[in-house]
């Protein structure tokens, strides 16, 4: 069912946990900020964070051995981040007109 | 010229608010105190062996912890409840009454844990001493006494709101306080099978703190950004709907990261996996919200230090649940983490983000109305007392936190991961330099944090007092164009 | 302005968290009746109460990727073969002991309680305790008057003496000989057993 992570892997789990959920603030962070100034530069700085989110996801699932139908884990990660600050940033205004 | 706390400032349902924040802060008080004699013990082992062990210190460490932030919600759903009712709470006698016999059973029930201690293995003992099951450890009779509080509590909230106005707040807050006591329910049998136990067991603390508090919390703060920060009603009830869809849609099932090694079977591992690896959105969703909501308002606002407060919410709660709770929640690493400092660390922070700064925030609000309605936003004199007192507080669990996640590491890597998990490996971590210097660390910050709490009550006692301006007027948010 | 697209207006987002929330509870209902199902005692993954009267060890399982309790041949606990009966009320008192004592504030049980003093999941089949000839009497012992024959490891941590009688402890050893022939998904890992591999 699972495969532990690996004695050599201990640290960089953690770190690379961390890593994902920093990634995915700093994205919901930037992307928010550059709709609220409508600041293009902020939407670059919200697509590089998506992408360190993308590559600490990949990592994570390497490190914690996430095989098989753990790759769906990985996938809903990559997209529930992903699209969740869009999202919530269009209810948003749609709640608030 | 000083402004005295006057009860005449406050409706009925405050008045009885206030006497449950006032028992609240003391829990607080007793909490941080009996985390201090536990910490010290890890340190001096022989400190207090014998007299107040460390399963007594822990016991009423995590208890009175429980039972601040139960009074502070039950104090907080109080204080709006005329407001937001628009009538005088039905049945407020029973509810003082109900008061008073929560509280005589809290101090019985302390009494007791500290004089009596432990008994022989027998029923006797589950029913009036200590039923020893962690977090619910009051004794059977507490336990019912406990649950005839929360159907007066229900009654009054119920009651109340079916005879004044019934709002969206209304509706979410009744049914969570069905939920809330109905779950107590699952922790109230004795059961010899301890893989059932610990399942009932889950039910009660997973699904309190992880699901039905956080939705109370949000009715909670749904009032507040009204009061506080004047958010308009329509928006304020769309995003509670919007976050009991995320809190109970990741965390009712999110209870299966604690079925992963109690002997249920192992479909628990994917399920609590996924679902804990989906807990984080609703944090980044708030986060998001946040900023649009800050942009709409530009956190104008008539109350500096709860403000304050509710912002290191926001933080605590994303630090302490979200990035804390992820690191060691997938089963591929909580095989090792399970059990060690980790969650030690984790509760702490997580604790603290998500309840024990959302309480301290609505006490800044009950403490402005108190004192008649005084300025509590720029320039406030002494303002610096809250300010402190935020910061230490913030500073010390904050390196509580960090002492505790080196200790879990070191405890998770040594004793799990490289010793099996034996008894002479759990002893070989337990003394390994790096854990007895996060020990040591942990008291020193254990002492910033009773020095934030030092502060924090004082300026509870005296915030406003030499004020003279009365708060402004709250003006209702305008929409916002475009967009 | 006038019109809210319906995914942001109230009622949409009430209907949802009614539904979400039912959704989810209704899940959860039917997942813990088959939990029930499978962790009743002697049903599979927890052990019925009489193999206490059985040589239990923890051991890698290739096929599982993790240790699993193996229950071989018997080994009577004190002497003693119970029936089914007498074995549960041993088990029983253990428990009642264990949760009367107050031991989840200082120990874990199956990882869970504080993390001051070792988990007690397979505490039965630590190397601590020596070969199954000696273990339960020297549990016995260290049950009864933990002051006096402490193992601190150099940690300095003694168990208080908790007034448990000998039935008492008799009980607790029982129940920590049950609860170590649990199925706990490999947790916790890499456990190494006294007579085991």
């Amino acid at each position: 069912m699972i495969e532990p992570v690996a004695l050599e892997h201990f640290f960089f789990f953690f770190f690379a946990a961390a890593l994902v959920i920093f990634a995915a603030l700093a994205y919901a962070l930037s992307y928010s900020f550059s709709r609220l100034y409508r600041n293009k530069t902020l939407l670059y700085v919200a697509g590089l964070a998506y992408g360190v989110l993308i590559l600490a996801v990949f990592w994570l699932s390497w490190l914690a051995n996430l095989h098989g139908f753990w790759y769906a884990l990985v996938g809903m990660m990559l997209f529930g981040y992903g699209v969740a600050p869009i999202l919530i940033w269009r209810l948003s205004v749609a709640t608030h007109d | 010229m000083s402004r005295p706390l006057d009860s005449r400032h406050l409706n009925g349902g405050q008045k009885l608010a206030v006497k449950y924040f006032i028992v609240a802060v003391i829990l607080f008080f007793a909490q941080l105190v009996f985390g201090m004699l536990a910490g010290v013990q890890y340190l001096h082992p022989d400190f207090l062996h014998g007299v107040l062990d460390f399963n007594v210190n822990r016991m009423v460490h995590i208890n009175a912890m429980i039972v601040w932030m139960l009074y502070g919600f039950i104090g907080s759903v109080y204080w709006f409840l005329e407001e937001e009712s628009g009538r005088e709470i039905v049945g407020l006698k029973l509810g003082n009454w109900g008061f008073w016999v929560l509280t005589a059973a809290v101090t019985v029930v302390v009494a007791v844990y500290l004089l009596v201690q432990t008994g022989p293995g027998n029923d006797f003992t589950r029913w009036f001493i200590n039923e020893g099951r962690e977090y619910i450890e009051a004794p059977r009779w507490a336990d019912i006494g406990i649950v005839v509080v929360m159907l007066i509590f229900f009654y009054n909230v119920a009651a109340t709101f079916i005879k004044g106005r019934w709002s969206g707040i209304a509706g979410v807050l009744t049914l969570d306080l069905v939920a809330l006591a109905g779950l107590y329910l699952a922790g109230m049998f004795y059961v010899t099978n301890i893989s059932i136990d610990q399942y009932w067991w889950w039910w009660v603390i997973h699904l309190w703190v992880e699901a039905t508090w956080e939705v109370l919390v949000g009715c909670i703060m749904a009032w507040t950004l009204m009061h506080l920060l004047g958010v308009r009603r329509k928006i304020v009830e769309t995003w509670l709907y919007i976050e009991v869809a995320l809190m109970f849609g990741s965390g009712i099932l999110g209870l299966g990261h604690h079925y992963f090694w109690i002997g249920s079977p192992e479909y628990w591992l994917a399920i609590g996996g996924f679902f804990s690896a989906l807990e984080p959105i609703p944090l980044v969703a708030m986060v998001v919200h946040s900023i649009y909501d800050s942009g709409v308002h530009k956190l104008r606002n008539r109350n500096h230090p709860a403000l304050a407060w509710v912002i290191a919410h926001a933080f605590g709660n994303f630090l302490g649940a979200g990035v804390w709770g992820f690191m060691h929640t997938l089963p591929q690493i909580n095989l090792y983490t399970h059990g060690t400092q980790w969650t030690t660390s984790h509760g702490h922070l997580a604790f603290y983000g998500a309840y024990a700064t959302i309480n301290i925030a609505f006490f800044y609000l009950a403490v402005q109305q108190w004192r008649g309605n005084v300025w509590m936003g720029a320039n406030l004199v002494g303002a610096w007392r809250w300010k402190w007192a935020l910061t230490l507080l913030s500073v010390g669990v904050m390196g509580m936190t960090m002492a505790l996640l080196i200790a879990g590491y070191e405890q998770s890597f040594i004793e799990r991961a490289v010793g099996g998990s034996s008894w002479s490996a759990y002893f070989a971590a337990q003394t390994h330099p790096w854990f007895m210097e996060s020990m040591a660390w942990r008291m020193v910050f254990g002492w910033i944090t009773i020095a934030g709490f030092v502060l924090l009550a004082w300026d509870l006692l005296v915030i406003g007092k030499h004020e003279t301006r009365e708060a402004e007027t709250l003006v209702e948010e305008p929409a916002l164009v475009g967009g | 302005m006038e019109h809210t697209p319906f995914w942001a207006s109230t009622s949409f987002w009430k209907k949802t968290a009614i539904w979400v929330t039912a959704g989810s509870f209704l899940l959860l209902i039917v997942l813990t009746f088959d939990t029930m199902s499978k962790v009743t005692a002697g049903t599979g993954r927890v052990p019925d109460y009489t193999v206490i009267n059985k040589r239990i060890d923890y051991r890698f399982d290739d096929k599982k990727h993790h240790s699993m309790p193996v229950i071989e041949g018997d080994a009577p606990l004190f002497g003693r073969i119970l029936n089914e009966e007498e074995a549960e009320r041993l088990v029983t008192l253990g428990k009642k002991t264990i949760q009367a004592k107050n031991c989840m504030n200082c120990h874990t049980l199956l990882g869970n309680g504080a993390y001051y003093a070792p988990d007690l999941t397979k505490a039965w089949l630590d190397p601590a305790w020596g070969g199954e000839a000696v273990r339960p009497m020297l549990m016995k012992m260290f049950l009864m008057d933990p002051v006096a024959n402490a193992r601190t490891y150099g940690s300095g941590r003694k168990m208080p003496n908790l007034g448990i009688t000998e039935q008492e402890a008799e009980g607790i050893i029982a129940f920590l000989k049950w609860m170590s022939a649990i199925d706990t998904n490999g947790f916790p890992y890499n456990f190494k057993t006294a007579g085991g591999r």
